[in-house]
């Protein structure tokens, strides 16, 4: 299991790491370690270069499928604040069926695409979103909508039901 | 009263400042540039450069990073000036009252980038069957938007509000109250380094905020001197301190990676997207961020590339989905992109998903090394230092920042397009060795040493205490400032807001003069 000292934190940003997130996130929260987990970016070479030259230089960055990260969490790991971040809430739904111990949800970004209606500027949700989160919601997993630190922290339930109607 | 030339001169100033807001190219939003510039329209060159300096310092750390927008310096920084001017340059409270301005305009760029939603719509259907292209004219009028967001304020000010109503006003304020203003604007600064200190600091990085801050409190070596100190610093840590743990992924295996360009795209048609670049963010907006202006830039070419009307539209129609990275880098992406167009146009469908892929794939990385190097350590050195110069009366100070941020800018604009175009996949292996991390590294050292510098140098906290002075003098000097800092980066590390800061900053000074602790 994880030391107790471990301080996790979870985004959700489709962008994965970008600006606000090396910028404000990293600094703030003092991370040294970034775990990216997707199916997707895990099975592409140039994606994973991409990543793993634009990580801060003191920031140590591992990528994982959903199935590896399952398993690497459950091994005795270093005490220091890990930044878990995902590209969408499926992910998290799959972690979480997996026995991921799930921290706070952080949603950060979800890009606009046709048919997703808009929650917040930065974050948009379509029809299998909303199920999802009502799946998470159920399950007592607290998820918040935050871009950055200085960034009001909404609560993001409350956010949905006011929005998607 | 003001002249009819000098209500236009301040309306155009204002516009160009407005449209900087949201292109971030030329820095004209920049209160050292926007400033020095009604200073100059008004006749009072002197305090628009004093202005300029003082709030350029305190708005160090402002950078609009995706969908987090900073307070707005465009419309601060016109109406400080404004304020101070008419006031008969009064400039610490023309400064005090422009911090919630700075609110008000970061509250009306946040509506001008939702009003542009419909605009984006507009592209949309218009890309779906018309051959003639009028995303030229919705991208810029997005832009005009912008503009008048700071120029009708402006003007109404210039037209409505009387000399003496602002006179009025600043009578009013309480004597106490004025000393207070005049103390905060002293360290209140300290904010603006607080905020490029927290988005470079890495524990490990630490000592040279330290030695920076200590050199010059300790000594009178100029700005200049310690950028170039610690720029060999840098140049040391990396080359001689670090071991070579680049972490390099080795890519070169990859046979997509292979593709560079047949150079089909004539210079004359690059040139065209290279001055399209520019205005890359005239129509960023909340729902696809620079979507528009990805098709706008990509637009000569791909007219040049596709004859086929019908496959014209259909690349257009794809560029218009969400992108959004640091602005210059995002030539980078542009110039692999037309790589990889040119093979597409010559009929290999397969490439139609790789470009997607790289758009998508490239964003988030390249803002992520973009926005920590332009925003966070070039702008703010650059800037620093043409302050420091601006609070000497110099008019030097706003000429080099613009001049040497430009030629930056441009340089890095020309110069990633034509590589990202000539080189193809092939800059990814470039990438992929590392050494943008070295870069990272490199320009963390020399902003957290400058800055170190700066809380020395440009920051005042006058006790009124004569004893205080001599025990720091026999000391660390300047220390205070030093704690003022953590303090403050502390205060953001807790989640508080810059402008939040400032304004207990504000406070705390009045507090200081109204018990005798603090004096101007």
């Amino acid at each position: 299991m994880m030391k107790p000292t471990t301080t996790m934190r979870l985004r959700v940003d489709d962008r994965l790491l970008h600006g606000q997130v090396v910028v404000t996130w990293v600094r703030d929260l003092a991370i040294k370690i970034i775990w990216i987990i997707s199916d997707r970016v895990a099975s592409e070479p140039i994606e994973i270069a991409l990543l793993q030259s634009a990580v801060p230089f003191d920031v140590k960055l591992e990528i994982f499928t959903i199935h590896e990260a399952a398993d690497e969490i459950h091994k005795p790991s270093t005490a220091q604040s890990i930044m878990v971040m995902v590209e969408n809430l499926q992910t998290v739904l799959d972690l979480q069926e997996l026995g991921f111990p799930l921290p706070d949800v952080n949603v950060g970004g979800l890009r606009y695409q046709p048919g997703k209606v808009a929650l917040h500027r930065a974050v948009y949700v379509g029809k299998h979103d909303v199920d999802i989160v009502n799946c998470l919601e159920r399950q007592g997993v607290v998820m918040t909508l935050q871009v950055v630190p200085s960034d009001y922290r909404i609560n993001f339930y409350d956010r949905l039901r006011k929005k998607w109607k | 009263m003001q002249s009819i030339g000098q209500i236009v001169a301040v309306m155009l100033i204002a516009s160009l400042a407005g449209i900087e807001s949201v292109l971030d190219e030329w820095q004209w939003h920049r209160p050292l540039l926007v400033c020095t510039l009604i200073g100059i329209a008004l006749g009072s060159l002197h305090t628009g450069l004093f202005i300029g300096g003082e709030l350029e310092l305190l708005a160090l750390g402002w950078m609009n990073i995706g969908a987090a927008q900073s307070p707005d310096t465009a419309l601060a920084g016109v109406f400080a000036t404004l304020l101070a001017v008419r006031a008969g340059h009064d400039v610490s409270s023309a400064i005090a009252l422009s911090i919630p301005l700075a609110m008000a305009g970061n509250l009306s760029t946040v509506l001008v980038r939702s009003m542009t939603i419909p605009v984006h719509h507009m592209a949309d259907r218009i890309t779906q069957n018309s051959p003639r292209s009028y995303l030229l004219l919705l991208h810029m009028g997005s832009l005009l938007l912008q503009a008048l967001r700071v120029a009708i304020p402006a003007l109404l000010f210039e037209v409505l509000v009387k000399r003496a109503v602002i006179l009025a006003i600043f009578q009013s304020i309480p004597l106490v109250v004025q000393q207070g203003f005049t103390v905060a604007s002293g360290f209140v600064v300290v904010v603006g380094y607080a905020m490029v200190i927290r988005s470079l600091r890495a524990r490990e990085l630490m000592p040279y905020l330290l030695l920076g801050f200590l050199l010059a409190a300790n000594s009178t070596t100029t700005l200049v001197t310690i950028g170039v100190i610690a720029c060999c610093l840098a140049w040391l840590h990396i080359r001689l301190w670090t071991k070579h743990d680049t972490r390099a992924v080795d890519v070169s295996g990859l046979p997509d990676l292979q593709t560079t360009s047949a150079m089909k795209i004539s210079r004359p048609v690059l040139w065209r997207v290279f001055w399209r670049s520019q205005f890359h963010q005239a129509s960023w907006n909340y729902e696809r961020m620079q979507g528009l202006g990805y098709a706008f830039t990509m637009e000569p070419a791909l007219d040049v590339l596709y004859k086929d009307e019908q496959m014209r539209c259909e690349r257009k129609q794809q560029h218009l989905e969400f992108f959004n990275t640091q602005p210059y880098v995002a030539n980078l992406v542009i110039g692999m992109n037309l790589a990889l167009e040119e093979r597409l146009s010559e009929g290999r469908q397969s490439f139609s998903r790789l470009i997607q892929s790289v758009k998508l794939g490239m964003m988030g990385p390249l803002a992520g090394v973009g926005d920590s190097l332009y925003w966070g350590t070039i702008r703010p050195l650059l800037g620093s230092l043409g302050a420091a110069m601006a609070l000497h009366g110099n008019i030097m100070g706003p000429v080099f920042f613009f001049v040497s941020w430009n030629v930056i800018r441009l340089g890095s604009r020309w110069g990633l397009l034509f590589y990202g175009y000539r080189f193809g996949l092939k800059m990814v292996n470039t990438i992929a060795t590392g050494f943008l991390r070295q870069i990272n590294e490199g320009a963390a050292i020399v902003g957290l040493f400058v800055m170190g510098a700066l809380v020395a140098v440009w920051t005042h906290v006058n006790f009124s205490l004569p004893m205080i002075d001599t025990i720091l003098s026999q000391t660390i000097p300047k220390l205070p400032n030093l704690l003022l800092l953590f303090f403050v980066l502390w205060l953001l590390r807790r989640g508080w807001h810059s402008v939040g800061i400032i304004l207990l900053l504000f406070i705390l000074a009045v507090c200081g003069v109204f018990v005798h602790v603090l004096q101007p």
